[in-house]
């Protein structure tokens, strides 16, 4: 079977390589967490087969027995203690370890079960470990960027830069009966378009992470059909640099720019109503989820509120957005022109990943496009993401938000959790230091003869129960 | 005697390769620095830790911790020695990683020459022996059309035709000619096919026009007046001549070659140097980067110097000076 992506991957270490592709496609098929989220986000056990919860910061894993890794060597418990500590080793700059600070202790209670311990509650703790793939002791970590050893339904063969990634099927997994496909090839593409015409030829089994326009490219050729998660965790938003333009800083300006946004004709033409207009800045798969926004698509009234602020001549400003995501270019287009009934100028600055991200982790941007797929369901991961670590400076204007983000981490009462998470989306939707504008589909093309992959909300695939027909 | 001005014309270009080279090394090294993007952020990536210690961390780990003139004489210390780093991404030998581009790289760009030299001869004389004919014409506006025609379009229509329609070519993808003959000649056709047409269409153009006007010179004339048979005029006398200005074309043609690769290597599949020092460009990773252009470098020097030396074999009214 052959998987087309839109880049290669270069780095093979889960614990450091963030990107979507390599999440997507190799991390979950080569390696393995103790469980995961499956299509229905609900909790599948794979290197665990059942935890407790003790109390509110003790966790026990009982770990599954007979599991080996790629280089032969035995799934133990202490492989699960050496993956944590190797996260929280701040040389390693592991990507997970914010996730994991209120990790106290792990430890092996013998070769199969595992007890975690925390310093204070965290409801978000086992959404984490459904995601962080667990890696094996006797690896050498100065190879795991260049030779995966996971303990996944695929072992890695090779890699070729900018050609393939070979991954086999593993003889010695614990479910390898279920395995039906002896080969995978990742190849990576520059361009959809030249990646759907292989698929037409057929040399392209999956093309993964397409946007809706070539997903409706792809449903209209024979042969060829389009996998969609059940629901999608994935969401784009616009983060505000506020401290860059002065007139960011009042919400009334923010709130005229949010109705001049119409997300229905976004949803209606570029996302060919496979979206779903946000109506808060969390997914609306996110437990505690509200629908609280309160601006609805209306110019007039938004150069009504414009005109009773400081910037009724409006004022001009850069938009950054990644090249390469045409569905988000579509958005600021459309943003760009009502914004331009209101005298607001908006400035496209389209940029490659490397200047994106520059622009978004020094925040020099005016305002940000960015997509995100939320880890899980309960949403202090994407508090803890978004609004606390990555637009703490847009947040700092905000003390009570930030008090009821650190509150909702460790709150365990549901009831009370509800109600901190309710007033964050309260806050946010009334301050917008992001604006989150749709949901969109997590797609994935494919040839009609592909059967059995599994796609989550994340967009995570897992490969194990793939069939190919004849 | 020759031979000894050849000798002395090698040391003195060679020297100033040295010159040009290090001019080139100074450039790239720069240059991709000054870029905006950051291969530290990189590696932090947006989830990541972003506090300044974390930062620091990843900096000195890659290097890139010392001021850049420090960082600078330390790879071509390195370089000196043979040792061209290590990927910024996954700490892999860059040596390795070129070594094995290259040669997909120049499997591809030999054969694209090779054919667009090999049809571009014979189809230029043609064209300027029958000047003004329907022949010259059609020819004419086809080369004018292959050199309008963007390479990425005309590999989609092969790719539609050969691959979609007929399916007698594979679309995309790379074997070594070690591991599959047959395949990796199969796989290499689209692309060399494509990469080349633009080249032919130079060459064609170029030789049609050097031809007419040698056809036109005072030596061809009296030739053709002492009797001497067409094909030896047109083949002996003409195309030697043309041939000498040629060769400068096809080198200077080399490096349009090497850019178009990353065009088309993107477009097949065909995992070679253009796309890979794209990619590393894209990603920032500053000693594959350094490592590729260099080598780029290299080469082309070598090629001037390689051409200018034929040139004057073949002509030796020509002196190495």
């Amino acid at each position: 079977m052959t998987i087309g992506t839109t880049g290669d991957i270069d780095d093979f270490n889960p614990q450091t390589n963030q990107t979507l592709v390599f999440l997507n496609t190799l991390t979950f098929n080569c390696y393995e967490c103790l469980m995961h989220y499956d299509e229905n986000m609900d909790f599948a056990m794979d290197l665990a087969t059942e935890y407790e919860m003790v109390d509110d910061t003790t966790y026990v894993f009982k770990l599954r027995e007979g599991v080996k890794f790629h280089n032969g060597e035995d799934f133990t418990a202490e492989d699960v203690v050496y993956t944590m500590n190797y996260i929280q080793d701040e040389n390693n700059a592991a990507w997970r370890a914010p996730q994991y600070t209120a990790l106290d202790s792990v430890t092996a209670d013998n070769e199969y079960q595992v007890t975690f311990k925390l310093s204070v509650p965290n409801p978000a703790f086992l959404g984490s470990i459904a995601y962080t793939p667990i890696l094996c002791k006797s690896a050498d970590p100065a190879s795991l960027s260049i030779t995966p050893v996971g303990t996944g339904a695929f072992k890695f063969v090779s890699w070729t830069p900018n050609d393939n990634i070979t991954l086999e099927k593993f003889a010695d997994y614990w479910d390898a009966d279920k395995i039906a496909v002896d080969k995978i090839m990742i190849k990576p593409f520059s361009d959809y378009s030249v990646a759907i015409t292989n698929m037409e030829a057929g040399t392209l089994d999956l093309l993964c992470g397409i946007s809706v326009e070539y997903s409706q490219v792809i449903e209209g050729k024979t042969g060829l059909k389009v996998i969609q998660s059940k629901a999608s965790n994935k969401i784009e938003e616009v983060e505000i640099g506020i401290h860059n333009v002065e007139a960011f800083q009042d919400p009334n300006v923010l709130k005229a720019m949010v109705m001049a946004f119409d997300a229905n004709l976004l949803n209606e033409q570029v996302y060919n109503g496979l979206g779903k207009v946000a109506t808060s800045c969390f997914p609306s798969g996110a437990k505690y989820y509200k629908d609280v926004y309160d601006a609805p698509f209306d110019i007039e009234a938004a150069k009504e509120l414009l005109a009773t602020t400081a910037y009724k001549d409006g004022f001009s400003f850069d938009m950054y957005i990644l090249s390469g995501e045409a569905d988000e270019e579509k958005a600021a287009m459309i943003w760009q022109a009502n914004l331009s009934q209101l005298g607001i100028q908006m400035n496209i600055q389209k940029c490659e990943f490397s200047v994106w991200l520059d622009a978004y982790l020094n925040r020099t941007y005016g305002m940000i496009i960015n997509n995100y797929p939320m880890v899980g369901t309960d949403p202090s991961t994407y508090c803890g993401i978004i609004l606390e670590q990555l637009v703490d400076y847009q947040t700092s204007h905000l003390p009570e938000l930030n008090q009821l983000i650190a509150d909702g981490k460790s709150e365990t009462d549901d009831a009370k959790r509800a109600e901190i998470y309710e007033k964050i989306q309260t806050i946010v939707s009334e301050n917008y230091p992001v604006f989150t504008y749709m949901e969109v589909p997590q797609l994935t093309g494919a040839m009609d003869r592909v059967n059995g992959v599994e796609l989550n909300n994340m967009g995570h695939m897992f490969l194990k129960n793939v069939t190919l027909s004849n | 005697m020759r031979i000894s001005s050849i000798a002395k014309y090698c040391l003195k270009r060679f020297a100033m390769a040295i010159v040009v080279l290090f001019i080139v090394t100074i450039v790239v090294f720069a240059a991709i620095r000054l870029a905006p993007g950051d291969p530290v952020l990189s590696k932090i990536g947006p989830y990541g830790d972003q506090s300044q210690e974390n930062y620091d961390r990843i900096a000195a780990s890659l290097g890139l911790d010392k001021p850049v003139p420090a960082q600078y004489f330390i790879w071509i210390g390195d370089c000196l020695r043979g040792d061209f780093g290590v990927s910024l991404r996954n700490s892999a030998d860059v040596a390795g990683l070129i070594s094995q581009k290259i040669t997909v790289s120049l499997e591809l760009i030999l054969v694209a020459l090779s054919w667009a030299v090999l049809l571009s001869i014979p189809i230029g004389i043609g064209a300027a022996i029958k000047k003004g004919s329907v022949l010259d014409q059609i020819l004419t506006v086809l080369s004018s059309s292959a050199l309008a025609m963007p390479s990425f379009c005309f590999g989609l229509v092969l790719i539609v035709i050969f691959s979609v329609r007929l399916g007698i070519l594979p679309p995309n993808g790379y074997i070594s000619f070690a591991d599959n003959p047959r395949e990796n000649i199969r796989l290499l056709l689209m692309p060399a096919l494509t990469l080349g047409l633009f080249e032919m269409a130079v060459f064609t153009r170029f030789i049609r026009s050097e031809t007419i006007e040698i056809l036109n010179s005072n030596y061809i004339r009296t030739a053709k007046a002492k009797g001497l048979p067409k094909g030896k005029i047109y083949f002996k006398h003409a195309l030697k001549n043309t041939l000498v200005t040629f060769i400068t074309v096809v080198g200077s043609e080399l490096g349009t070659l090497l850019g178009g690769t990353i065009i088309i290597e993107q477009l097949f599949g065909w995992s070679g140097l253009g796309w890979f020092i794209y990619q590393s460009v894209i990603n920032r990773d500053y000693p594959v980067v350094q490592a590729g252009v260099l080598f780029v470098a290299v080469s082309f020097v070598i090629i001037n110097m390689t051409v200018d030396i034929i040139y004057t074999l073949i002509d030796p009214r020509i002196e190495l000076n």
